[in-house]
């Protein structure tokens, strides 16, 4: 088999390749394109490091007091779009 | 695992109660789903927009449209997902939003570089190598930062979406409104920007962890 394109690789480890059983076989016995993916996953686990902030525990309270003004007296209520998704 | 399942059922149930009695007129009821759901959405639109400030506008927005929309809610399904796309849709736009108006402010700075400096392979290339070992974690931090900044903001969501909240690609596409092949294309595009932007930052770090553990 020849080697891996990054495309391949990625959807790979995205669990979005169809030939999935191939790769791996592949990635077994080839310490090129094991090595190539072990550089993708090295830059994705660095961005997983990347922080979130903190809202804060009290969070939702401040979000609801921020909201609740601007809020109507009744939400819209239209029983025949019921079913549509959001958009 | 029953235990479990009864329980995420019974949390579905009272949203879905507590919906119904915001429909009939109890407007303080949505407090309670405003109160369940804010952290999800602000890590969400966080991460779209990568600051506080954008992120807390659009937690606001998409309690504030699922208000208005809740007539539209299907009861069958989950609000916690449904409040989510409205706040994924919402962070999308209000990102491009933003996009426009800067190159509207840049215009003439970008017509000089013919628009390289958005490129991140550019980017980095400009980079003067740093010694080894200077490769702080607040400055790969920067890095991250900037290389999410240099995606697009349909390549942002579809990598946030995919890569750190773990949405299916038939839920990204239906943000992104394009077919699932194109959103496949555009996680695998954002993954390529972000290692070419960021391979050399990652591998010098780890070449410094590697020395210094030796030293």
């Amino acid at each position: 088999m020849r080697h891996l394109t990054e495309n391949e690789l990625i959807g790979y480890r995205e669990g979005e390749h169809a030939e999935r059983e191939e790769i791996t076989v592949h990635l077994a016995g080839c310490e090129i394109c094991s090595k190539e993916l072990e550089r993708i996953e090295a830059v994705l686990a660095a961005l997983d490091a990347l922080p979130v902030e903190d809202p804060g525990e009290d969070y939702g309270r401040r979000v609801w007091q921020q909201i609740a003004p601007r809020l109507g007296e009744k939400p819209g209520r239209s029983s025949w779009l019921r079913s549509l998704p959001a958009d | 695992m029953t235990r479990m399942k009864d329980s995420v059922e019974s949390a579905l149930d009272s949203d879905a109660i507590v919906v119904e009695r915001t429909l009939s007129g109890d407007r303080d009821a949505y407090r309670l789903l405003v109160e369940r759901h804010s952290a999800n959405l602000f890590r969400l639109a966080y991460r779209m927009t990568g600051n506080r400030h954008d992120a807390e506008e659009v937690v606001q927005e998409a309690f504030l449209r699922g208000y208005q929309k809740l007539g539209q809610f299907a009861s069958k399904s989950n609000f916690g997902t449904w409040v989510y796309r409205i706040a994924a849709n919402y962070a999308i736009d209000r990102v491009r939003q933003q996009r426009r108006e800067e190159a509207r402010k840049e215009k003439p700075a970008r017509d000089k570089s013919g628009g390289k400096e958005t490129d991140p392979m550019n980017f980095v290339k400009d980079e003067k190598p740093l010694p080894e070992r200077l490769m702080l974690n607040t400055e790969l931090r920067k890095k991250m930062e900037e290389a999410l900044d240099a995606l697009t903001p349909s390549e942002r969501t579809a990598f946030v979406m995919r890569h750190w909240e773990g949405c299916a690609i038939e839920e990204i596409a239906g943000v992104l409104k394009s077919n699932s092949g194109a959103t496949k294309n555009t996680v695998f595009r954002a993954v390529q920007k972000l290692r070419r932007a960021l391979e050399p930052f990652v591998t010098k770090r780890m070449e410094a962890r590697a020395i210094g553990q030796q030293g």
